[in-house]
């Protein structure tokens, strides 16, 4: 043996391997239930932690969102030096780093660590920051750098849609479909406890759910997010140019009551300015929905029909208009003053509404009987609550107990002492537009996964009285006496109806409305259009709420593929061989 | 006692055409091979390359793996005093220009990779030790031989102790201590220096303020975590996380990369590779690895022995030394059975200097072992 301290050092070698192998089995075998019970016990490597859901999106029927929680990373520093948690170095390289990394002044970062506390920005990181600041972490070795998902809300269309988003406050009462669908949207906050690694991100094996968290449901709505946001520039531009007190303009598919667009003007703002965690709401006031507005002279579409389904009048019923009369021997009616004069002549039913004619109206009102009238409008919907799922949303007013029924009727006739929203004037329209059945707005298709149906449709008018109203409508474009005969659109047979009413508060002012179905012989938009006390440049329905019509149609056909129905005339200066 | 008895008729088969220990070779392999499965499940949880990188470092260590196979040991050891010289070298300049991490500074920034030069000096040393005692083979009983090995040895480690880098001060210390063993110089001198140090060590931690430069606050508060004298909760955070990877293994584990633990462990990939196949593949998998270890050891324990020139002998011895402090203290570090601080585990844990080293020492064991064989 020539290596002779060889025996005892292979001995020695041996049990340092021996006390190993027994070790290792014994932290594997033995004592593995203790470790694994007090790591558990300490509380040390379990942790419960609060799990924020997702809010729901709001979706157009396009697919582009209304609402929706912004993808991007907030950002949470522990300035704090409690003991255990986790810490930022304290340095002002490690502020500039920071500052440079996430895009938040420098000046900021510095006063909120002076303050020494654990804070959040409430402007969401985009994707690079996001990777430039979890480099600054991982560099600096910065724990006390969090990068949440952000819960800050947007909404794309901003202004142009808040009437129906409504806008999400946290701790506040929300309005408009966040309002309306706060249960659906909001999801449920859930806990969960679990094994967390060091950036405090849970490990799929070892976490269980205290209060498992659901994420909210996504709304799906039937705004089609190109002629929303037409609508709302048209009316925003037409309230601006009137300097008008508000406006509305709503495109509706007439067959189902599906609301394509529906904006008012003037609107908020509801995405928080950077810094800002909810909006300052500029007005409360959403009136399509919210305001309740006269209907005028388009409300003599409604009246017609009645008089003629009730068979009041004949279809070839034709009277006299002086432009100012008694009419039924107690209710003055006048009409609007065109030219210098406000009589019409000798009108039939044609041209009582290419024209407006109040008078007519008014006849063909008491022709019908309050009674019967009131009754009618009642099923129309009018005076109903849209149930639109919008809170805030009001019913119609009408006099029941108005002791003046002759003059009251007369007043419905051409739609005056009767106020609705114009959201249910839209739908009541459109029964007209479709044949004679009465359709119920609709806003929201699905909710999550569950498809919302649209109510059954009900018949209030025939379907022969639908369509002879509508040929009368096309007379007021398609007629040179129309009052819209200069909204025309070529190659288009469009059915309209201008209105303008005096506003029955007191003070002088009107409002001017336009409806109209395209194209007229199968309608497939309903577009409605008022403006609310129009102050300068004209206050006429055709020449304040006109245009904005005229330009939503020009924006539906291109958006909807209507085709033409009639061939477009040869305009007199395509050419000099025309006559 | 096995090894020592057969070794003779070992040493005789082997002596025929056989100059090539294939079961040396296979043995490390597998550990190499334990080593990158563990490296490429963490990597996978944690997002890491260090199983790229690791394979890299493997295919470079080829190199200076070759150099160290076929340069002839005895050219080595007379370019020892140049060896020594560039260790030393090394050393004062990671202390000069060295890059600073978790508070020591080790390593010297190379731009595209990161080069440790006390790596580099354990095996320097284990040739200039070797030559410093095989120039001195008549004199080795004389204390007077045995202080200037130790002032010898005491240079690079007062240096790398100054980083500081108690682990690897350590293991020179004992690669000094195994290759006097195998050097036959008294073990009496040995025990009494043990006995110093012990006493050195041990005053400065529990007096301070006599000691104070020698023991780093880390060091006392890693000590008195492991002794459990430290009130600060998470102070043994790194071994708690290694044991309940452990514990959660069990005897079969949870199956090959299905661990979960690896984002609680720091420094997992490195110093605490071993909780990997330890969650991953239980008590199972560990001990397939300990054997490994085992034979590993055996083998070059073998070349030790069979080794008929001291010098072969106490670089051998060296080697032997170098890997069996590395991977017990790794290991006993890992299970808690000592304080921290910071040894790899050879052939597994990442690090390129780190399996350079190791690759190098088993190709410098071989060449001693062919060298040997030719006598």
């Amino acid at each position: 043996m020539k290596f002779r301290r060889g025996s005892w050092l292979f001995w020695t070698l041996g049990i340092a391997f021996g006390a190993t192998l027994i070790s290792q089995a014994n932290v594997q075998i033995l004592a593995r239930s203790r470790v694994l019970a007090e790591a558990k016990a300490s509380h040390r490597y379990i942790v419960e932690t609060h799990s924020v859901a997702r809010r729901g999106t709001i979706w157009t029927s396009d697919h582009r969102p209304l609402a929706e929680n912004e993808s991007g990373f907030q950002l949470c520093v522990n300035f704090s030096d409690a003991p255990n948690a986790p810490k930022v170095p304290r340095s002002p390289a490690f502020y500039s780093d920071l500052s440079t990394a996430s895009g938040i002044p420098l000046a900021e970062i510095e006063s909120r660590a002076d303050a020494g506390q654990e804070t959040c920005w409430a402007q969401g990181l985009g994707r690079t920051q996001t990777l430039n600041v979890e480099r600054i972490k991982e560099l600096w070795k910065a724990d006390g750098i969090g990068l949440g998902p952000s819960n800050r809300r947007i909404y794309p269309l901003g202004s142009y849609a808040a009437g129906i988003t409504g806008a999400f406050r946290p701790g506040r009462p929300t309005d408009g479909l966040e309002g309306g669908f706060e249960h659906d949207l909001a999801g449920k906050d859930g806990s969960a406890k679990g094994w967390i690694d060091r950036d405090g991100s849970f490990l799929p094996l070892w976490t269980e759910w205290v209060h498992p968290k659901k994420d909210g449901e996504d709304i799906t709505t039937t705004i089609d997010s190109v002629l929303q946001n037409d609508a709302a520039q048209q009316i925003r531009q037409a309230v601006d140019k009137f300097d008008a007190v508000q406006g509305c303009a709503i495109i509706m598919d007439p067959s189902n009551g599906n609301i394509l667009a529906m904006a008012n003007w003037p609107s908020f703002e509801p995405s928080p300015k950077p810094g800002e965690i909810a909006p300052k709401r500029q007005s409360d006031l959403d009136s399509a929905y919210m305001l309740h507005m006269e209907p005028g002279s388009m409300f003599k579409i409604l009246t017609l029909s009645c008089a003629l389904d009730s068979k009041a009048i004949p279809l070839n019923f034709s009277m006299y208009c002086p432009g100012d009369k008694m009419v039924a021997g107690v209710a003055r009616v006048r009409c609007a003053l065109e030219n210098g004069t406000r009589a019409h002549g000798q009108t039939d039913l044609e041209q009582a509404i290419a024209k407006s004619c109040n008078i007519s109206a008014a006849t063909w009102a008491t022709h019908i009987g309050d009674a019967n009238f009131i009754k009618f409008i009642k099923t129309t919907g009018v005076l109903n609550r849209p149930d639109l799922g919008l809170p805030g949303a009001t019913t119609g007013t009408i006099d029941y107990a108005d002791p003046a029924k002759v003059i009251q009727a007369a007043d419905l006739g051409f739609g005056q002492s009767i106020a609705c929203t114009p959201i249910q004037l839209a739908a009541a329209f459109a029964a007209v537009a479709n044949g004679g059945l009465r359709v119920f707005p609709r806003l929201v298709t699905e909710v999550g996964n569950q498809k919302i149906p649209s109510k059954a449709p009900v018949r209030i008018i025939t379907q022969s009285t639908a369509s002879i109203v509508r040929k009368f409508m096309v007379s007021v474009l398609e007629k040179p006496y129309g009052t819209g005969y200069k909204l025309r659109i070529p190659g288009y047979t469009i059915a309209g109806k201008t209105g303008t009413a005096q506003i029955a508060n007191g003070k002088l002012g009107y409002e001017s409305n336009f409806l109209a179905f395209l194209p007229a012989a199968n309608p497939q938009v309903e577009i409605l259009v008022m403006v609310y006390d129009p102050r300068k440049n004209g206050y006429y329905g055709a020449q304040v709420a006109g245009p904005v019509f005229h330009q939503l149609a020009l924006d539906c056909i291109q958006r909807l593929n209507i085709a033409p129905d009639q061939p477009i005339a040869p305009s007199k200066a395509a050419g000099p061989s025309n006559p | 006692m096995i090894a020592t008895s057969d070794s003779s008729q070992v040493r005789a088969k082997m002596r025929g055409d056989q100059v090539f220990d294939g079961w040396l070779v296979l043995s490390a392999c597998l550990l190499l091979f334990f080593g990158l499965l563990s490296l490429y499940s963490q990597g996978r949880a944690n997002h890491e390359i260090f199983f790229k990188k690791q394979v890299i470092n493997i295919v470079i260590g080829l190199i200076p793996a070759a150099a160290f196979a076929f340069i002839n040991p005895k050219l080595l050891s007379r370019l020892s005093p140049v060896l020594y010289w560039v260790s030393v070298a090394g050393l004062l300049l990671v202390l000069k220009v060295g890059q600073s991490r978790n508070g020591a500074e080790r390593w010297i920034n190379l731009g595209f990779f990161q080069f440790q030069p006390s790596e580099m000096a354990k095996l320097f040393l284990i040739i200039a030790i070797s030559t410093f005692f095989a120039n001195r083979i008549d004199s080795l009983k004389k204390p007077s031989t045995f202080l200037l090995s130790l002032a010898y040895v005491g240079l690079p480690m007062a240096l790398i102790a100054k980083q500081p880098h108690w682990g690897a001060t350590m293991v020179v210390f004992f690669i000094w201590a195994c290759i006097c063993v195998a050097g036959r110089v008294p073990p009496k001198f040995l025990v009494l220096t043990a006995l110093v140090g012990f006493l050195v060590l041990g005053g400065s931690f529990l007096f301070p303020r006599i000691f104070p430069r020698v023991i780093h606050g880390y060091h006392a508060n890693r000590l008195d975590a492991f002794l459990g004298r430290s009130a600060e909760k998470g102070s043994n955070y790194q071994t708690d996380r290694a044991m309940i990877a452990f514990g959660k293994g069990g005897i079969i584990g949870d199956g090959f990369d299905r661990g979960t633990q690896g984002p609680f462990i720091p420094e997992q990939e490195s110093d605490f590779i071993f909780t990997v196949p330890g969650e991953e593949l239980g008590l199972f998998g560990c001990t397939l690895i300990l054997i490994s270890f085992g034979f590993f050891f055996y083998r070059i324990w073998l070349i030790m022995v069979w080794a008929q020139e001291p010098l072969y002998r106490m670089m051998a011895g060296g080697i032997l030394g170098l890997f069996l402090v590395q991977t017990f203290v790794n290991l006993f570090m890992v299970m808690k059975l000592l304080p921290v601080i910071g040894l790899w585990l050879p052939f597994m844990s990442y690090g390129g200097t780190a399996i350079w080293l190791c690759m190098s020492a088993v190709a410098l064991a071989l060449n001693i072992e062919r060298q040997s064989s030719r006598i």
